[in-house]
């Protein structure tokens, strides 16, 4: 299968500190990749350098086979590459409709009847019977539910989720799982989270970042058990772990 | 929550059919209703760019002063006439503006709003130091381009035109794709470039309309006075005025400048002639208002009713 995403040794240094230290990466559609990693090990930045808000010092990034790594970030998000950011960014005097619409009649995929495409992104992430409803008033999980919505509404061949389940409670985490893996059926999906359950619910691969270069990357029980992530990420020495 | 009411074109239409209508009509200070038309398109242009795509300009009465020059320059050199002159200001304006962003683009926040600023004042001392246009002295209109019966009521039809257009034009455009954008800019600058809006190219868009839109109404009241000099022209009072009605009445809305502009020209008459009473309730307004109602006005009453007079709302069904 080709990968619809494709990374290969992207870098991004601010000053002296090298935060994202070559990483490669390929995803395809129907795929989820969970990214996990320490605070500041790069994740965030990661995302940035993939949909174009931050630029690159070196390496590429190639989308459906279009090197994208000097577009700017209204072109990548045309191209198709949806990102729901960790802290939603809902567009707050428009309704939950209009929020949808405005990504949908800016993408060359809007088709001629973009209202009707606005519902069908609304039916998947369960907001529909708030379509009139204005932004600024809604609860916190609607309002990941329309930072997803927002995502899908480019006509996203990738999925960006830069921590969508922060601060849910577990039943809305749950709701949550079975929204990516139902988006993941056509989009290919790179998921930053911290909540491993969910993580390890709906990725099939996971990726672990530390001092903003790959560490391991593998199958998620695999990773989770590996001896080098419990030393990075859960602050366990390799010493510790073997001896308990 | 709010459920938006259903809404329809025939308020705002009918509306300023009945506005217009009254302005014509009606035996009401002509001066006095060219001023508040001239005002409110320039309040509109001003509130597009500000309040929709967030560039704070403090430097908007350098295009004021532009079309004003251009109109007297075009029609004393070339013998256009001053009707056809406001278009070549507006054009002119076009261009300096577009020379001003190349300047300014990379300026955001505070940076640009002093950077135009700056603009702004420099173009004054150049046109005082200019001899061709009369430099400190300023200059007249030449008489042999006007007609005296007719003139009086040709500078309010010509402020009413321009309050229309622009009114009618700012609607339209937020009704549109475009409007979609702008909106989606004002709530979230970063958010609508992660949609795949193109966020400089539509504060650009905004900023040569503004620009367009105060030099035509700055062509207008000069001509109206038929005498421009640069600091009356490229007088930073206009630009207060403008800040302080859309602020005032409410920052991203068509609604909010119409109702700052009763308000100043409400506080204005009420006070003509008791002197600086006038400028110490308008500092009142100004601090009271912003502090009371972070939305202005307008903003504090849609977000109570969800009202709107001209209509931008995309409804689902």
């Amino acid at each position: 299968m080709v990968a619809v995403l494709d990374v290969a040794d992207v870098s991004k240094r601010y000053g002296a500190k090298l935060v994202v230290d070559k990483v490669s990466l390929a995803v395809s559609t129907g795929e989820c990749l969970g990214i996990i990693g320490p605070n500041g090990a790069g994740k965030t930045t990661l995302f940035n350098l993939l949909d174009g808000s931050a630029q690159s010092d070196s390496g590429t990034v190639t989308v459906a086979g279009q090197d994208i790594s000097r577009w700017p970030q209204y072109r990548r998000a045309r191209m198709g590459v949806g990102r729901a950011y960790q802290v939603p960014r809902p567009f707050t005097g428009l309704t939950v409709y209009e929020n949808v619409l405005a990504g949908i009649v800016h993408s060359p995929a809007a088709g001629a009847r973009p209202g009707q495409r606005a519902l069908e992104v609304l039916e998947r992430v369960g907001l529909a019977d708030k379509r009139n409803v204005i932004a600024a008033q809604l609860p916190l999980l609607d309002r990941k539910r329309l930072e997803l919505a927002k995502a899908v509404s480019v006509g996203s061949k990738v999925l960006l989720l830069d921590e969508v389940a922060g601060g849910l409670t577990e039943g809305e985490v749950l709701d949550l799982v079975e929204m990516v893996k139902q988006l993941k059926r056509d989009h290919a999906v790179l998921w930053i989270e911290h909540i491993a359950h969910a993580l390890m619910a709906a990725a099939d691969r996971i990726l672990v970042l530390h001092f903003g270069a790959k560490l391991i990357e593998g199958a998620p029980q695999q990773v989770m058990a590996a001896a080098v992530v419990k030393e990075v990420y859960l602050g366990i020495s390799v010493d510790d772990a073997a001896g308990a | 929550m709010i459920t938006i009411p259903r809404s329809s074109l025939t308020v705002p239409v009918l509306g300023l059919i009945a506005v217009a209508t009254a302005l014509v009509l009606l035996p009401i200070d002509r001066r006095l209703a060219m001023e508040v038309l001239l005002v409110l398109a320039m309040a509109q242009g001003w509130n597009l760019l500000c309040g929709y795509t967030g560039l704070l300009s403090f430097g908007h009465h350098a295009f004021v002063g532009l079309g004003a020059y251009v109109l007297f320059m075009t029609v004393n050199t070339t013998g256009l006439a001053p009707v056809w002159s406001i278009l070549v200001a507006a054009l002119v304006a076009l261009v300096v503006a577009l020379a001003m962003w190349m300047l300014l683009r990379k300026l955001r926040g505070p940076y640009f709003s002093i950077g135009i600023w700056v603009l702004a004042d420099s173009l004054r001392l150049l046109f005082a130091q200019w001899e061709w246009v009369g430099s400190s002295r300023g200059i007249v209109l030449n008489p042999a381009s006007i007609d005296a019966a007719t003139f009086a009521d040709m500078v309010f039809y010509l402020a009413l035109g321009l309050a229309f257009v622009t009114q009618l034009g700012i609607f339209a455009l937020l009704r549109s794709r475009s409007g979609l954008a702008l909106m989606a800019i004002r709530d979230n600058e970063a958010g609508a470039a992660s949609i795949g809006i193109a966020v400089a190219r539509n504060q650009l868009g905004a900023f040569l309309i503004s620009a367009a839109i105060c030099a035509a109404a700055g062509a207008i009241y000069y001509l109206s006075v038929l005498y421009v000099d640069p600091s009356g022209a490229f007088d930073i009072d206009w630009q207060i005025r403008v800040l302080f009605i859309v602020i005032v009445g409410g920052l991203g809305s068509i609604e909010g400048p119409i109702i700052g502009i009763a308000i100043y020209f409400g506080l204005r008459e009420v006070f003509r002639d008791a002197g600086d009473l006038f400028l110490i309730f308008q500092g009142l307004t100004a601090v009271l208002v912003p502090l009371v109602m972070p939305g202005g006005i307008w903003g504090l009453i849609a977000a109570r009713t969800g009202w709107q007079i001209f209509p931008t709302r995309r409804l689902a069904d």
